[in-house]
Formats: C-alpha cells, structure tokens, sequence
C-alpha cells in the first residue's frame, strides 16, 4: 500500500513561526512533521476539525480540538486525499452552496418571497390592523391630527353646529360605531380634508370657499367619514409599516438594491393608497344616498376643479399626464370622476343637507378663531 | 506537490540578498481573491437575507469576511478570519436591549413633556452608542483575525473611547473644522496604542500638526470654492427678474420662466459657477486624505517592524471616481466590485517593512473576548461590504 503524503503549512499557535511540514495520511490519524522532524504532530481523525473548506486558490484550513490555536493550512489540489478520511464529525455545520445552481434556485425562491410580500403582504397587514385597540388608535389619531394642522381652527359656534348636524345625518348610514370629532381649520389655500384614525375630521376652509352647495361639502364629509367607516387610516398605517418593515429586513443595508426596494414600497403605498381613494368614493356617496342627500356632489365638484385647472392653463383641457398617476397619492380626477357616474335617474326628493342658514353659518365658521391645541 | 504555495516565499528568498539592510526588506501585501467568488457569495447573501428576512445577514457577512481575509497574505503566510455567525447573531440580540434601555426614557420623555428641551438630553445618548459600537466592532473584528495562527487584538476603554470620539468631535465644530487634523489623528492614535499582534504592542508616532498645512490648504480651497458657489448663486438671482420681466412683456403663458431663460449664457455660467465647487471640492480634500493615510501608515510600527503606504492623490482619485460611476451606473449591483477595488487598492498601496523571519513575535495569553459586534448591527453603521 502506497503512502499517500504531500506538503502543507503549520502553525503551532504559539508562536509565530511558520513550517513547511510533510503530511502523511494514515489510516486512523494524520502525521505532521517538519523535514529536520523537529517539529512532529500526530492528529487522530476524530480530533481534527475542519474549520474551512478550500476555496481556491485558498486552502482547507484544520486544527485539532486539543490544540485549537493551532493550524494545518492544507492547498485545494490535495485536499481530496484527505476529505475522505475525515469523519461527519470534522466538518463545519450547514455550508450553503455557491455553484451557479443553486445560487439559481436561490434567486427563484427569493423572487417568490418578494411576489408574496407584494400580492399578499398588504392585506395580510391590513389584518393586522383589527388587533389595535380602540384608545391606541385614538392616541395615533391625536398625534396625526396635531402634525397636520398648523393653523388657528375655527370655532364659530352657529357654524360648528352645522357642521356637527351634517355629520350626524350621515352617520346614519355607518356599520361602524365611533365618536366624531370634527374641526374646520382656517387656511383658505387648502382645498383639502382628511381623517384621522379615531374618529378625527378634518376640513381646511378652502373647501367651504369653493363650494357651490352644502352638497358638495357634505359630499367631501361623506369622503372623509367613509375612509374611517373602511377604518383606511389604521389599515394604511399597518399596510405602509408591514411592507417597508418587510423590505428593510429583507434587502437591510445594501446600499442602492435597498434603496431601490424602498422605492418599490413606495409605488406599492400608493397605490393602495389611491384603492383606498376610489373606495371611499363609493362608500361615501352610499353615505349620502342612505341619509338622503344627492350623491352627485363629489362628482361635480371634481369636475368644476378640473376644468378651472384647465383654464388656468390657457385651454389645455387635459389633466396631468395620465403616467404621472404612478407618483400620486390619489388617483387622477378624471378617473374618479367617471367612477362616481352613475347611471340612476336622479330621484327629485333628495333634501338639502342643511337649510340656508345654517348652511351661511358654516360658511361663516372662521369669523371666530383659536389656536388649535 | 504543493509548490504553488510558496512561490511567494522563494521570491524573497530570492530578493534578500539584494537587500543589504534589515529595516529595507520590503513585504508586499498580497490580495489574490476571485471577484467571481466574492459575487457568489454577495448574491448568495442578498436572496438568502430576502428568503430569511435578513437573519442569514449575520452568517452571510461572516463567510465573506472569511473569504476575504484568507484572501490577504503576507510573505506568503494567509490570513485568517474566525468569527462566527452565531457570535453575530448573539451581539445582535445582546445590543437591541441596550437601545431600548436609552430609547424608552426618550421616549417616555418625550410623552410627559412634549413641548420641553430637556428630553434631548437622551438623544445626546444616542450619540455616546456610535462610537461605543464603532469601538467594540473594532474590538470583535481584531480578535477574530490572526496571521500564522496569532491574534490580534485591541484593549482600552470602550467608554474612554467614545468620550475622545465626541469631545474631539465637539472641538472640530468650534473650531470650524480648523482642527480636524488633531482629531483625525487622536482618535487612529487610541485605537492604535490599545492593538496588538500576539504579545507585541502597536505603536505609532505620527502627529496631527504634520497634517496642518495641506489641511489649511485645501480649507482656504474649500472657503474660495463657497464664494464662488455663493457668488453663482448672485448671478442666478439677478437674472430671474430679467426673465420674468421679459415673459410679461411677450405674454407667453405656459412657458415656465426656466425653460425661457435656461438657455441664456448667464443661466448656464451660474449653473456652472455652483456645479463645479461640488466637483472640486472633493478632490481638494483627496489630497488631505492622502496625507492623512501617509502619516498614519508611516508612523505605524509593531516592535521592529514598519509600515508605508504607496498612495497618491492620482491614484486615490482614480480610485474613487471609478467607484463612483460604478455605483452610480450598476443601481447596486457594482458593489461587490467596488469592494473589490478598494481592497486591491489597499494591498497595492501598503507595505510592510522589516524581516518577518527573525522578527520575534509570539503567542500572547489572552482569551478570545468574547463581546460581538452587536451594537455596530443595530446601528447599521456599516458602509462597506465587511
């Protein structure tokens, strides 16, 4: 039986020094020696511990488990007549393997994770939303509310009854038991509102400015109240922290891939943002017809905003490009507007939501101000 | 026979009879990886952390680090990394108490007294943990490396560290980055003066004074720069109501007042006037960075050994700008490389001086220290690949 032997490199661990030693394979161990045999080492099989595989041009590196510190650096062309000899014992835990084909199927479970996370995540997270309490809520809310508004809130009280009647009759219609609480706040550049988790509403005085009727207002309010009755605002907020939570776990620090994760979440926020738009839409004129008032409102004021857009841009009857709808937290006007049409006869014995003067009342809500908080 | 191995020993063994000097034998550090193996192992991390929501990160990190350093060698002896993923893992889980341990009361400060100063105080907390995670990663990554079965490691207070960290940092902003030199140099100087290789300290002799002129150099550069930066932006002002002016008067709606006047030499020497100080200014202070790699390598020694950095503001700027339209241009997926270049640059750029043979260096007694870089996770301070 031949000897099978070659040279490798050792370090004793406590010095230093490096030696070119001769390695011969034996049948239950492995004999280490330097040529003028001054250095002389017997490593049993069952006592050696691999502690990395060669990677070529690198080599295997061993030690044995009495002498940890010490090391056996053996090159990649002669580690074959070694590895067999080895017990399970000597080898490092799982090693995943870098050949091409596995990097492969790697890369398709990874696209299947990230598929999963897109189509899934959202709603799975949305779920997640019902097992937030209703004062955790209500303290989110506050914060929100308190962010958004840096204005003095108006305060009139004919005009803050008003405003409370409107509410009232189209909660009549909501499967969701909550507390509104409901502010016009005096800025007359903003033609927005919003809602905020916990029952918080929110109407900049821009709106009652450009108002035609108290339907287009109450159709605004409708909007508004049907994201809450969707519970969109706690939903969003567990939907955008689940996704980008999920994305910075799984792409982390990576620099631009990261980035580039990010970016998708983003495009992915908005556009279930703007589902949640088109939602309360509808949901909000079921609002309207269930307490009685012509749901046409949203719809026309839509259009009146539009076409003044229009010409303020000298004639252009188009709306913003309609790609740009992709960067949008909304969807574009005129898409809403054509899913608000609706095709039913408009019934004659629709009432005014408020009478004229209370209607003038909450017009002039803002004659009495405070500073919010 | 395994022949290969020692190729690079039997080149100096050849080369030093030519050197007549023991303090004039030049080691080259060697950098022999395969970009192809560091990509694999880069894509094998990136799915894997998506696969496992990032907790592979700390064992994925770990193998290319091991790669990596078993890539360096030094007169023909490799280096080795052995860190674990599971010691990782640990620290990680080690670390994420003590953040909330600073993290609750500022937050519960923040609660009671919304509106009051005060709860910054707790922010100021925020800022002892950079360098108190910076440290101990340094810390862990030194212990975890050794050369012809040696350990390095590195002592001294984690906590007197991070007080330097930030006193110097406070100095730097008082004085306007004039001092930034002295800063530069006594931080490198407290982490030098607590290494070790084996039983041998490191020293280190270098000066931050050495580095003031080319430091007050390419400041009063930087100054120039902003004037002119400023003086673009003068030039962009005063040509705005030109342009608007000129719009009423030919009554062009739906021209945008940029598009009118973009194309205007004024416009475009303005643009120009604030662009290229972002461009210079870079390159200004390459020739610092440069200085600041000479004095902290050639002033480097461990017992009877030296070190000498090779590197030039050409070369390092070379370096960067390639690394910078690789990143830009690859979205990410040049990163691996441009990891690759900066350790190539590295080996090429430092040596070694002294005779490793007779240099008497031996085993130290100390234990593995055991503290992971944990906090250094959470933090997620990294910026490069390892």
């Amino acid at each position: 039986m031949t000897l099978i032997s070659f040279e490798a490199k050792f370090y004793d661990g406590e010095k230093a020094t490096p030696y070119q030693v001769l390695v011969e394979i034996y049948r239950t161990n492995l004999h280490i020696e330097t040529p003028d045999k001054s250095l002389e080492r017997n490593w049993p099989y069952k006592e050696i511990k691999i502690l990395e595989q060669p990677v070529p041009p690198q080599p295997a590196r061993l030690t044995a488990r009495k002498t940890p510190n010490a090391r056996l650096y053996i090159e990649p062309e002669n580690w074959s007549h070694l590895k067999a000899k080895l017990p399970k014992s000597a080898f490092p835990g799982i090693t995943l393997s870098t050949s091409w084909n596995y990097l492969m199927g790697y890369a398709g479970l990874s696209v299947t994770f990230i598929l999963g996370t897109v189509l899934f995540g959202p709603k799975l997270f949305e779920y997640a939303s019902q097992m937030i309490p209703q004062s955790t809520e209500k303290k989110i809310g506050q914060l929100a509310i308190e962010s958004s508004i840096n204005g003095p809130v108006c305060v009139a009280p004919k005009g803050q009854a008003s405003l409370e009647k409107m509410v009232q009759k189209l909660q009549q219609g909501m499967k969701r038991d909550i507390a509104f609480n409901v502010r016009v706040v005096s800025d007359d550049e903003t033609l927005n509102a919003l809602a905020a988790p916990g029952g918080h509403l929110v109407i900049f005085s821009g709106i009652l400015k450009k108002a035609d009727s108290v339907d287009e207002v109450a159709s605004i309010l409708a909007h508004e109240m049907a994201h809450i009755e969707m519970n969109h605002p706690m939903k969003s907020l567990t939907r955008n922290l689940g996704i980008s939570l999920t994305l910075q776990m799984m792409f982390g620090n990576t620099g631009a891939i990261s980035n580039t994760a990010k970016l998708a979440g983003i495009f992915n926020q908005l556009h279930y943002n703007r589902q949640d738009e088109l939602e309360a839409d509808l949901v909000g004129q079921n609002l309207l017809r269930k307490a009685n008032i012509d749901p046409s409102g949203l719809g026309l004021f839509f259009e009146r905003l539009k076409k003044e857009e229009a010409e303020r841009r000298s004639g252009d009857e188009s709306d913003f490009p309609e790609f740009l709808v992709y960067f949008s937290t909304h969807p574009h006007t005129q898409t809403r507007i054509n899913k608000l049409k609706t095709d039913e006869i408009r019934a004659t014995n629709y009432k005014k939501t408020l009478d004229e003067k209370e209607w003038q009342a909450l017009k002039d809500i803002c004659v009495e101000r405070m500073d919010f908080n | 026979m395994a022949d290969q191995a020692f190729i690079a020993d039997n080149v100096t063994e050849q080369a030093r009879p030519k050197l007549i000097q023991k303090n004039s034998i030049i080691n080259e550090i060697t950098y022999d990886s395969r970009t192809g193996q560091v990509y694999k192992i880069w894509l094998l991390n990136l799915f894997m952390n998506i696969i496992t929501l990032g907790i592979y990160n700390f064992w994925g990190k770990t193998r290319l680090r091991k790669y990596v350093a078993g890539s360096f060698s030094l007169h023909g002896d490799r280096f080795e990394y052995t860190g674990t993923g599971k010691e990782l893992f640990l620290g990680f889980l080690k670390a994420i108490p003590v953040l909330f341990g600073i993290y609750t009361p500022f937050l519960i400060a923040a609660i009671i007294a919304p509106d009051a100063a005060w709860p910054v105080v707790f922010l100021l907390l925020f800022f002892y943990v950079i360098p108190v995670a910076l440290y101990s990663a340094l810390r862990y990554r030194l212990s975890r490396l050794q050369w012809r079965g040696i350990r390095y490691r590195l002592e001294g207070s984690t906590l007197k560290y991070a007080n330097l960290f930030l006193w110097r940092g406070f100095l730097d902003i008082i004085s306007l980055g004039i001092l930034l030199p002295y800063s530069d140099i006594k931080k490198y100087q407290h982490k030098v003066k607590n290494a070790y290789y084996g039983d041998i300290p490191f020293s280190f002799s270098g000066n931050g004074k050495n580095l003031m002129n080319i430091h007050l150099a390419t400041y009063a550069i930087a100054i120039g720069l902003l004037f002119i930066v400023l003086l673009g932006m003068q030039l962009i002002s005063a040509s705005l109501p030109i342009a608007e002016i000129l719009m009423a008067a030919q009554g062009t709606p739906g021209i945008n007042s940029l598009q009118l006047f973009s194309g205007k030499p004024v416009f475009l020497t303005a643009i120009a006037f604030i662009l290229l100080p972002f461009l210079l200014f870079p390159l200004a202070r390459l020739m610092y960075k440069t200085a600041l790699i000479h004095e902290m390598i050639n002033n480097l020694h461990a017992a009877d050994i030296g070190f000498r950095s090779t590197v030039t503001t050409i070369a390092l700027l070379k370096l960067k700008l390639g690394n910078f339209f690789i990143l830009i241009g690859t979205f990410g997926i040049g990163m691996p490389y441009i990891m690759q270049r900066n350790l190539r640059f590295f080996a090429e750029h430092t040596q070694i001086k002294g005779d490793l043979e007779t240099s008497k260096i031996n085993q130290t007694a100390s234990q593995k220290s055991a503290d992971a870089e944990g906090l250094h996770e959470v933090l997620d301070l990294n910026t490069g690949l390892i």
